[in-house]
């Protein structure tokens, strides 16, 4: 959820569960989070299109137009109505938080929680199925995999479910060697003990 | 040079050898933002007030603000690597210290770390920072005197063991040297003290250290150092540091401590400034409602905790810690008024109770079974020293008039009085100490009774003959006693005076023995008299440490010393 103040969340709360609550009763709640999320997407490919979005200098009725242009009829109408409230508001600039909170909120609402894997390599078909069941059954509920390819960690994984994190990665395990043997070394140095010989 | 790498190897062998891989679990957060000192976390939804945090660069935080969406940390160490996105994570406990006797003598931060590159600290205790004082039923009143060895401070504002003395005044008043003094006038005592500096600068404090170190008072001293460098977190939990090494020596083995906070307006500044940054709403001076309680939570700490007496079996060791050896009244509370036991474990407390105890014992048909046994950890002691600096002498601020209203009395310096010369600064008029007569030794008391009155009556009769009119022969006598008493109070820094030595030069004073010498030569005269006593009368001395007291006997012999030795007194005579 980094990106965004909390704020800017508590903001974002706001809109995306109107729209939550819109979609449902229409039954379009997943196909609004898949152009949500395309739209996010290209929002963060395309720098341009952020700026004119978000900028306070665009003029709000030529954006409420160029967006009409733009949207309607190549997206659904709910889409394009909250992209014209968000415009009126001027809070355009939320568009990413307002994602990243319908996504949340559309989970909730369907009993499934973010699982944030982050892992050396890129998953393996097997391995996500095996993930998938063991992350269900630590949750106990439905889970959505979010991955994350980071070679930093080097091997293992690192599993984030809510604020809980379990972490089995290379990198910790010789992180806390190294703090097991900087300390060991520094209790030794000051008693006395030197691995460095003067003259 | 040359690297022993087998040696090295060999630890690192060991370490892998030792090591087995488990999974890490840890609850986290995000940042969401970061500045200035506090961060706001996403996340983190157990997280607990005052929790501890760890910030994936290493550096602590503490939870300030629970809020709807996130958490409010301040950062107790350098928050510019610190980013957004990064992890925090829970740790689950309180803020802590490390405490005990591997402490004194070093120079820590705020967190326990050491600054004066003497090697890590290795000490199994650690005490939690924020601590609830003690109720009214574990304190006991202050009887005991702490001597600052300054004549000034202890004939007029004597300080008690256990009591919270502020010391205020304008900056450059000598407001640290009298803490500075009473710290080193605890050599070859029983007392551990904590000197904790609050945003000074660097030099400051590594000059007072050096003070403290050149006269040997670092061997029971612990200095705490928040510097003006370091970020306003570690200058606000600092003083809590400090009562929380402390608490160490008074709990655990019913030590003396005494602490000095230099300085709390410094603390309410860094206070304030997280405050604000946290968006906590401002207040008078914008300082956040709740600046009150932050000096009045550390303050109250400061304690005269009760003595604690049994009636246990004669076998029992004297450093028994066990309250349930006490061989209990068994009659319990219905136990006769004399020898009734003080709570229901049978124990007995203050000296009241150690009399109750003894009654009790006498009464006892095997009464050569047991013995009144007093438990070596009860009778602790934390006396404050806690210093304000005011600006142009403004003591009706808002944390002057606060921190006023918490002690138990103040020294109050004035930069006039200073620049004239007379140093330590104190205005006797306005500077109090609420409970410290009590601990006054009944010698000092008796003699110095109405010191603080005349002083402050030449005071204004000073005044009043700087208008030139002529003087009666009493006034023009009023003054010139009062003269030679505020000459006489005069002492220069780090040379405390033994309390006899005070009672004698502040007696020769009062009686009037000092009227008819020029102002000048009066400080000549009282170390050739005092050298004349340590030398000649090394009885007067003892007398007074034994009893206390001054009886009309010893007054009287005292008078002939001073007399006789007046008689031959010559100025520039060095003994």
């Amino acid at each position: 959820m980094a990106g965004a103040t909390d704020k800017e969340l508590a903001l974002a709360k706001v809109y995306s569960k109107s729209m939550l609550d819109l979609a449902e009763s229409q039954g379009q709640a997943d196909e609004l989070l898949d152009e949500l999320h395309e739209l996010a997407d290209m929002i963060d490919k395309n720098a341009a299109l952020g700026a004119f979005l978000s900028s306070p200098t665009v003029d709000v009725t030529a954006r409420a137009q160029t967006l009409e242009k733009a949207f309607r009829g190549k997206a659904s109408d709910l889409l394009v109505d909250s992209l014209q409230v968000l415009n009126r508001k001027e809070r355009l600039g939320l568009l990413r938080a307002v994602c990243d909170t319908y996504r949340l909120a559309h989970e909730e609402s369907r009993n499934i929680v973010d699982v944030h894997i982050t892992t050396a390599v890129p998953l393996s078909d097997t391995l996500r199925g095996k993930i998938r069941e063991a992350a269900a059954k630590f949750a106990g509920m439905g889970v959505e995999l979010v991955e994350r390819v980071d070679e930093s960690v080097i091997g293992g994984l690192t599993m984030r479910i809510g604020d809980e994190k379990l972490d089995t990665t290379v990198a910790m395990q010789l992180r806390q060697i190294s703090e097991a043997m900087q300390q060991r070394a520094s209790q030794e140095v000051h008693g006395g003990k030197a691995y460095v010989e003067f003259g | 040079m040359k690297f022993k790498v087998d040696e090295i190897s060999s630890v690192i062998t060991e370490e892998i050898k030792q090591y087995r891989s488990k999974v890490d679990v840890a609850e986290v957060g995000q940042v969401l933002e970061v500045g200035d000192g506090i961060a706001r976390i996403y996340g983190l939804g157990n997280a607990m007030a005052g929790e501890r945090l760890e910030f994936s660069n290493g550096q602590f935080g503490q939870v300030f603000n629970l809020e709807q969406d996130s958490v409010g940390a301040v950062i107790m160490g350098d928050y510019l690597g610190i980013k957004e996105g990064d992890e925090v994570r829970r740790t689950g406990e309180l803020l802590s210290v490390p405490c005990g006797d591997a402490m004194v003598g070093r120079v820590v931060d705020p967190l326990g770390r050491p600054l004066d590159g003497k090697g890590v600290i290795e000490t199994p205790h650690r005490r939690p920072l924020e601590f609830k004082a003690p109720g009214i039923a574990e304190r006991q009143p202050v009887t005991e005197p702490l001597q600052t060895g300054l004549k000034a401070v202890d004939s007029m504002i004597p300080i008690g063991r256990g009591q919270r003395e502020l010391i205020i005044g304008d900056r450059k008043t000598g407001k640290t040297a009298i803490a500075i003094d009473t710290i080193i006038n605890q050599q070859g005592g029983d007392v551990i003290c904590i000197y904790v500096a609050i945003g000074q600068k660097e030099s400051t404090v590594a000059s007072v250290v050096g003070k403290l170190q050149e006269a040997g008072a670092m061997d029971y001293t612990i200095v705490i150092s928040a510097s003006a460098a370091n970020p306003a977190p570690l200058q606000f939990i600092a003083p809590y540091s400090g009562a929380a090494m402390a608490e160490y020596f008074m709990y655990t083995r019913g030590g003396a401590t005494l602490c000095v906070y230099d300085d709390l307006s410094k603390q309410a500044h860094a206070y304030r400034q997280l405050c604000l940054l946290l968006r906590r709403p401002p207040g008078r001076e914008a300082y956040p409602g709740d600046v009150f309680y932050l000096h009045s939570r550390l303050l109250e700490r400061s304690v005269k905790m009760r003595d604690e007496y049994a009636v246990v079996p004669k076998d029992t060791p004297k450093d028994s810690l066990d309250r349930t050896v006490a061989f209990k009244h068994p009659k319990g509370f219905e136990a006769p008024k004399e020898h009734r036991p003080d709570d229901v474990q049978g124990l007995y407390h203050r000296p009241d109770g150690k009399k109750h105890a003894e009654t009790w014992l006498d009464s006892l048909p095997d009464k050569d079974k047991y013995r009144v046994h007093r438990f070596p950890d009860s009778g602790g002691s934390m006396t404050a020293l806690p210093i304000i600096e005011t600006l142009e002498g403004e003591v009706s601020a808002y944390i002057p008039t606060n921190v006023i209203s918490i002690t138990d009395g103040q020294i109050y310096l004035e930069p006039d009085l200073f620049f004239a010369g007379v140093r330590p600064a104190v205005n006797v008029g306005i500077s109090v100490s609420r409970v410290g007569g009590n601990a006054q030794r009944k010698a000092m008391k008796k003699i110095a009774g109405s010191l603080r009155l005349d002083l402050a009556s030449f005071r204004e009769l000073e005044a009043f003959s700087q208008l030139g009119t002529d003087l009666d022969t009493a006034t023009q006598h009023q003054l010139d006693r009062g003269q030679r008493m505020v000459e006489l109070l005069k002492q220069p820094q780090y040379t405390p005076y033994n309390v006899n030595d005070q009672i004698l030069s502040i007696y020769a004073g009062a009686q009037g023995f000092l009227d008819d010498l020029p102002v000048n030569q009066v400080l000549e005269f009282e170390a050739a008299l005092l050298k004349h006593f340590g030398d000649e009368f090394p009885e007067i001395g003892e007398e007074l440490d034994d009893t206390g007291a001054m009886s009309d006997d010893l007054a009287d012999k005292i008078k002939k010393v001073i007399t006789d030795f007046k008689s031959h007194y010559s100025p520039g005579e060095k003994s």
